[in-house]
């Protein structure tokens, strides 16, 4: 399965990131594999409006199948719902810790918009 | 002279507005309308404040009427679309989207340009209306105003929509067919989109502050907000002898007219409050709102 982590760096050391629309970058990994590969976020980080709706187009580009972030603003949500991405908890790990703990099933799914920020 | 003369030197448009926001924008609107009635021109009063309109608590018309204000949204049929991406690739505010394999639209993110529409080649978008606002109009009159009377028109932003310009624009165009001798805008607070909207092109700007260090603050932005956009300004300043900051020594050294006073009193904080018109209830009233009418003038004639 082809996972995106929300990461504040560009390496498997790096912790995830609490925010999705607007993260540094998405580091995606595969289930059962080491291989992975950094999306920089810089368009949507810098974004006036829409971060969160371009960061989930973003994923849907990619043909992710689940994301690992901090929190989902209601348009996120949205966005990653209509792509059917599921999104999953993971804040205070490592990227690499969050893609093992996925595998493991210990994330919980964010079945529901966070609040929204501004912007 | 017809409804539809061109408007002649004799017409103004004033504009009062804030940087802060509970200043006494609508105080002065509304007060100021009346004033301007009772001296003899048919005045369009029109409330640019559509997150919170409510000079019509004020001066409330009889039998008003009421329209519906709309952009074009962009709709996709599926059925036609091939994902091609030309419509994500032109939009410039990022509303239109590849999901999965659905084209979605984000209403609040778009600025209903058409774009999309036109580049769509297999023809898979069009557009529908979609209601953001409404604008409300009526007459005030009869003795309350006499000799003249005062047209009400009102802007208001559905809940949870964000094109507040769009609804102003409107109510402007619609207070633009009155074509009466003076046109009062009450603006947004701030000096953000709906702001600029309330007051472009006015011809003098009324800059309502309180003697606060907020108060003051915002007037400072409100003024360069009046100078960028090259209208005349003057400075009002309510509840005067209330707070610590020296908005008189601020409009000398910059040469900003002080077009009125109100002072710091219960009695005006009693009679607004009660949804009263202070030109009437407080024995000062008529002067001040008299006085700020000839200030305006004034000020409108020096630029002219």
């Amino acid at each position: 399965m082809k996972v995106a982590v929300s990461a504040l760096g560009s390496t498997l050391d790096a912790m995830v990131d609490q925010r999705f629309g607007r993260a540094q970058y998405f580091i995606i990994g595969n289930t059962g594999s080491t291989a992975f590969e950094v999306v920089d976020n810089a368009v949507n980080k810098g974004a006036t409006g829409g971060a969160g709706i371009g960061a989930a187009e973003l994923m849907s580009d990619h043909k992710v199948e689940a994301v690992v972030t901090g929190h989902l603003g209601p348009n996120a949500f949205n966005a990653l719902k209509a792509a059917g991405i599921p999104g999953y908890e993971g804040s205070g790990r490592t990227v690499k810790d969050a893609l093992a703990a996925l595998e493991a099933g210990e994330l919980r799914e964010l079945t529901e918009a966070g609040e929204a920020h501004a912007g | 002279m017809t409804a539809h003369s061109a408007p002649h030197v004799g017409r103004i448009t004033v504009a009062i507005a804030s940087g802060k926001g509970g200043t006494g924008k609508t105080l002065v609107a509304t007060n100021l309308a009346v004033a301007a009635a009772r001296s003899g021109s048919p005045v369009a009063l029109v409330d640019c404040d559509a997150d919170a309109p409510n000079d019509a608590l004020f001066l409330a018309p009889d039998a008003p009427q009421a329209s519906p204000v709309e952009v074009p949204l962009p709709v996709v049929d599926e059925s036609a679309c091939t994902l091609c991406g030309a419509c994500r690739r032109t939009c410039a505010y990022g509303a239109i989207r590849i999901l999965g394999s659905k084209v979605i639209v984000f209403p609040e993110l778009c600025h209903n340009c058409g774009a999309c529409v036109r580049v769509c080649r297999p023809g898979a978008l069009s557009e529908r209306p979609a209601r953001v606002g409404e604008v409300e109009w009526g007459s005030v009159g009869g003795a309350l105003t006499a000799p003249a009377g005062v047209d009400v028109v009102t802007a208001t932003l559905d809940i949870g929509e964000v094109k507040a310009p769009t609804v102003i624009r409107a109510a402007r165009k619609r207070a633009a067919v009155f074509n009466r001798a003076v046109t009062i805008l009450d603006a947004s607070p701030g000096v953000a989109c709906s702001a600029v909207a309330g007051v472009r092109d006015a011809d003098v700007l009324v800059l309502v502050t309180e003697p606060t260090p907020f108060g003051m603050h915002d007037l400072e932005l409100a003024v360069a907000l009046g100078r960028d956009m090259g209208i005349p300004l003057g400075v009002v300043i309510n509840r005067d002898g209330a707070g610590s900051a020296d908005v008189t020594a601020y409009c000398t050294a910059q040469g900003i007219p002080i077009l009125a006073r109100i002072p710091f009193d219960r009695r005006v904080a009693e009679v607004y409050a009660d949804g009263g018109l202070v030109i009437d209830e407080h024995p000062d009233g008529a002067a001040w709102f008299g006085g700020l009418l000839s200030a305006v003038r004034e000020l409108a004639e020096e630029e002219a």
